[in-house]
């Protein structure tokens, strides 16, 4: 991400952790699923199918390339979550909303152009791990920005409208001053 | 099933994987050099991503060797 001059990041906002760990959790629970399986399935339904000396070894490869899609999978989503992010800089909001591998939107506001920063909050598991729906209102005409579980919003929130603040005090002085 | 039938679809199905995780590897990569807004966290992905597929690929490789 390129910056103008005199520009400087002020806050990199992303979902919470949370996000990403349900679905760390949901990769660790399929990869012992197949054991899980093995274990409940009689034995003699593989060695049925495949000769005796190479069961084990042909059930150990699929269970790799079970491991192969799940770890692809994993990266995938994780790519998803850390590239999918909002750049606050002492000038600019810049929304990065990565959609998939290969679809990517990019979005930008000027900090003066802010008009309102909503936070929603719903559920106990929200409010206890502290994330929510983060929504900016801008004067632009352009369409909100937008980024939901968002990681402590209520402190993101402040910090934006502090940085607005700067950047309006900035571009027009006081004139009783 | 005769044990020369199981080894080659073995062998074929380690050629897909391979094959599906090449492409897939070259987008990640892309992925994280041109777009991480951290280099910390671009190297530290790109580290975990690749120790763990080299681990999962060897693995593979060792049990399709002994087939």
């Amino acid at each position: 991400m390129r910056f103008d001059d005199g520009e400087n990041k002020v806050l990199v906002i992303r979902k919470h952790w949370i996000v990403f760990f349900g679905n760390l959790l949901l990769a660790a629970f399929g990869a012992v699923l197949p054991i899980i399986i093995l274990r409940i399935l009689p034995a003699e339904l593989f060695t049925s199918v495949l000769p005796g000396s190479s069961a084990g070894p042909v059930s150990a490869f699929l269970y790799f390339v079970w491991l192969l899609f799940l770890w692809l999978f994993l990266f995938a989503l994780w790519t998803l979550y850390y590239l999918n992010v909002w750049i606050v800089t002492n000038r600019r909001i810049i929304d990065v909303d990565q959609k998939g591998l290969f679809s990517r939107e990019i979005a930008a506001a000027r900090i003066e152009n802010v008009q309102d920063v909503t936070i929603n909050t719903h559920g106990i598991l929200q409010t206890l791990f502290d994330f929510g729906t983060l929504t900016i209102h801008t004067a632009s005409g352009s369409p909100d920005f937008h980024i939901s579980n968002a990681a402590h919003p209520n402190l993101v929130r402040q910090k934006i409208l502090a940085i607005h603040d700067i950047a309006i005090a900035k571009r027009e002085p006081n004139p009783l001053k | 099933m005769p044990a020369a039938d199981i080894s080659t679809i073995v062998w074929v199905v380690f050629i897909i994987c391979i094959v599906i995780v090449i492409p897939t590897t070259l987008a990640f990569f892309y992925h994280w050099g041109r777009f991480a807004p951290s280099h910390f966290g671009a190297i530290a992905t790109i580290a975990i991503y690749t120790v763990g597929l080299s681990i999962i690929l060897l693995g593979m490789l060792g049990i399709v060797l002994t087939i």
